[in-house]
């Protein structure tokens, strides 16, 4: 949890040396969890996000650009209602807890100045945003309800007083002195971080963890200069905000944490750490939510043709017997003299071979002679008949295997807008059946929207992210000679550089791209075709998303997360 | 006809439960006299709402059950539209 009282602290400073005596101008909620307020402050605007989300609780000022829903949620409806158009009076932190209030004054229906507060709490899955009226102190409404049910100490509904969490005992660390530190902790017990979580507000383990680990041999001397040495950079607002990352472990905090012995990356404010590290995770978060369904379906799908695969080559395996029922065939006809109707089986002489040797052949005992080498034939006539539709069927799986792999691929990279794609592309082809939902007039998606990023000479480069934004891009939207790349032989994403001649720098960058896009997005060194638009082909009735090219050239990249986002067009 | 009702139907107040609110807040005077919600007004009134931000003066021209949108503005003719200064500027 590197979100704690003390981060809360400097975001507080941040963003109240930023917004106060702005004026909110819009109020989004893009997911269930998340509140996005447009605020102008000083001649610029600034996006805050507020997040009660479970995992990723937060407050910040973000770049970030979120789809919002067509129907704003009943929450956001309300803060409109009532903030919207409000001025920033104030923001503070509630003592040392993750819990900061945005006091607003604006005006209601009639014209009446009000004064609301906006509290956002954050504790883990009970983090909450809630909306109080300053002077009744009572709540609005909040962005989640809790009630006497759930919680005996307050409720959380609309109309209740609003009561500030128990406050927890614990001595505020900016005014303390070594022998306070001294005081409190037992040396010789041992678990000093935990210690000093217990006894300091606003620590949280990681903090904690940092300063026994900064303090080398932890001992009476060592750990109070420490700690008190790092609340000092604190009060003074000496940070440095960093993600330090050790192999999968990966964290942020407002100081590059030297005990996860990792590589740090610092950053300018806090706000951008919380962009770089929370990138995209709650909105893959709800498209997970949305998408699990077509990803058991698609994932269905794939282990059904692989299974159609498997027995199709058992088939195939099969048919190869037909030359030995036509030897068979031939052979009886020719022995038809010796036996009869009733025998299991006979002993023949094989003489298509050179030594003669002879052959026992089963035989139907229900059946007569003739009949018998009339059952081979026609074994053999089907075998025969059989290998050319096996083949086909086999192809057809193997293209329905692929199409489906690299569905699960697109939706990976998904994002809301593109699972809706996805999902309708499904329904055209017949996979799945149209949801049963109530008419909708937003259901028609019109024109893909394609992903565009920006080369370091400033060329566009698109990217599609499903097959009908793949199919849009190649075959309607890009020129004929502009550059065309694709994983080779992965499934990804078509992307094209909006150039005729772009440079090696440029190709290298959009094979980045293609690569990221691609299934092999946590491989090393991929293989990415590129090619003239004119060259690539789509042939009839194929897949969507599928097409065939030549005259290509390769390239191999390796993809990088970071180069993404600096590739990101603004 | 009653004065809450009066100003839902000129649109001077937007919500009936509003314009009820305001009048028993005793926003309004008609005539000079503090009203209710249930005061009742007829042709000829004048009425001094005190909104948020101003003080507006009207004659009541007209008074009918429902009126269109066009219409809504032919019920009355404002005599004084004045903004109360306050304190802080927005």
């Amino acid at each position: 949890m590197s979100f704690d009282g003390l981060f809360t602290k400097i975001m507080t400073n941040e963003i109240s040396s930023t917004l106060i005596s702005g004026r909110i101008n819009k109020i989004y909620q893009p997911y269930k969890n998340e509140i996005i307020m447009l605020v102008r402050a000083n001649g610029k605007n600034h996006k805050l996000l507020l997040s009660a989300h479970p995992s990723y609780a937060r407050v910040q000022i973000t770049n970030e650009s979120y789809d919002n829903p067509n129907e704003p949620p009943m929450f956001c409806m309300l803060l409109r209602k009532h903030i919207e158009g409000a001025i920033i009076e104030n923001i503070y932190q509630i003592g040392l807890d993750r819990m900061i209030c945005i006091e607003v004054k604006g005006r209601n229906e009639l014209g009446d100045i009000t004064y609301k507060k906006l509290m956002v709490e954050i504790m883990g899955r009970h983090s909450n945003i809630i909306l109080i009226d300053k002077e009744k102190n009572t709540i609005l409404d909040s962005i989640k309800h809790v009630s006497y049910a759930v919680n005996s100490y307050r409720a959380i509904l609309p109309g209740q007083a609003y009561v500030l969490p128990p406050q927890q005992e614990k001595l505020n660390p900016f005014q303390i002195e070594d022998s306070d530190i001294l005081k409190k902790l037992d040396f010789n017990a041992g678990k000093l971080d935990k210690q000093l979580v217990e006894q300091f507000a606003g620590l949280s383990p990681l903090l904690a963890r940092e300063i026994v680990f900064r303090s080398g041999i932890a001992n009476r001397i060592t750990l109070p200069k420490t700690f008190i040495e790092i609340m000092k950079h604190i009060a003074e607002g000496e940070i440095q905000p960093a993600i330090t990352t050790n192999h999968s472990k990966e964290a942020f905090y407002y100081l590059p944490l030297a005990h996860m012995k990792g590589e740090s990356k610092t950053f300018d404010y806090l706000s951008n750490v919380l962009d770089r590290f929370y990138f995209g995770k709650a909105e893959r978060d709800r498209v997970k939510q949305q998408a699990s369904d077509l990803e058991r379906f698609i994932q269905n799908e794939k282990d059904k043709n692989e299974k159609k695969i498997e027995k199709l080559f058992q088939t195939l395996e099969d048919a190869k017997k037909a030359e030995e029922y036509q030897l068979f065939g031939e052979l009886l006809t020719a022995n038809m003299y010796a036996f009869q109707k009733g025998m299991k089986e006979i002993e023949v002489i094989n003489y298509y071979e050179e030594d003669g040797a002879s052959v026992v052949i089963p035989l139907d005992p229900l059946k007569s002679p003739s009949d018998n080498a009339q059952r081979y034939f026609s074994k053999y006539q089907k075998a025969k008949n059989s290998i050319d539709k096996v083949k086909e069927q086999i192809r057809l799986a193997e293209e329905e295997f692929s199409y489906f792999d690299s569905l699960q691929q697109q939706l990976m990279a998904a994002s809301i807008r593109d699972i809706a794609e996805i999902r309708e592309e499904l329904v055209e082809e017949g996979y799945i059946r149209e949801r049963q939902k109530k008419k909708n007039k937003h259901s028609n998606l019109g024109k893909p929207q394609l992903e565009s990023y920006q080369a370091s000479d400033g060329t566009e480069i698109l990217v599609g992210k499903n097959n009908k934004q793949n199919d849009y891009l190649t075959s309607k939207h890009a020129g004929r000679d502009e550059i065309w790349l694709h994983t080779k032989d992965i499934p990804g994403s078509h992307v094209v550089i909006r150039s005729k001649t772009p440079d090696e720098q440029t190709i290298k960058e959009a094979a980045i791209l293609a690569a990221y896009f691609s299934k092999a997005r946590l491989s090393g060194s991929v293989p990415v075709d590129y090619t003239k638009v004119r060259y690539v082909k789509k042939p009839n009735g194929a897949k969507p998303g599928f097409v065939i090219y030549d005259n290509q050239q390769t390239i191999y990249v390796t993809p990088d997360e970071e180069k993404i986002l600096a590739l990101k067009a603004k | 006809m009653r004065l809450d009702k009066f100003l839902k139907v000129s649109r001077l107040i937007k919500r009936r439960t509003l314009a009820k609110e305001v009048s028993d807040q005793g926003r309004i005077s008609i005539n000079g006299i503090q009203a209710k919600a249930s005061s009742n007004v007829k042709e000829g009134d004048e009425l001094t709402v005190q909104f948020g931000n101003k003080l507006v003066v009207v004659r009541i021209d007209r008074v009918q059950e429902t009126s269109k949108k066009e219409e809504a503005a032919e019920m009355y003719t404002i005599i004084k539209e004045e903004r109360i200064e306050m304190e802080t500027e927005f």
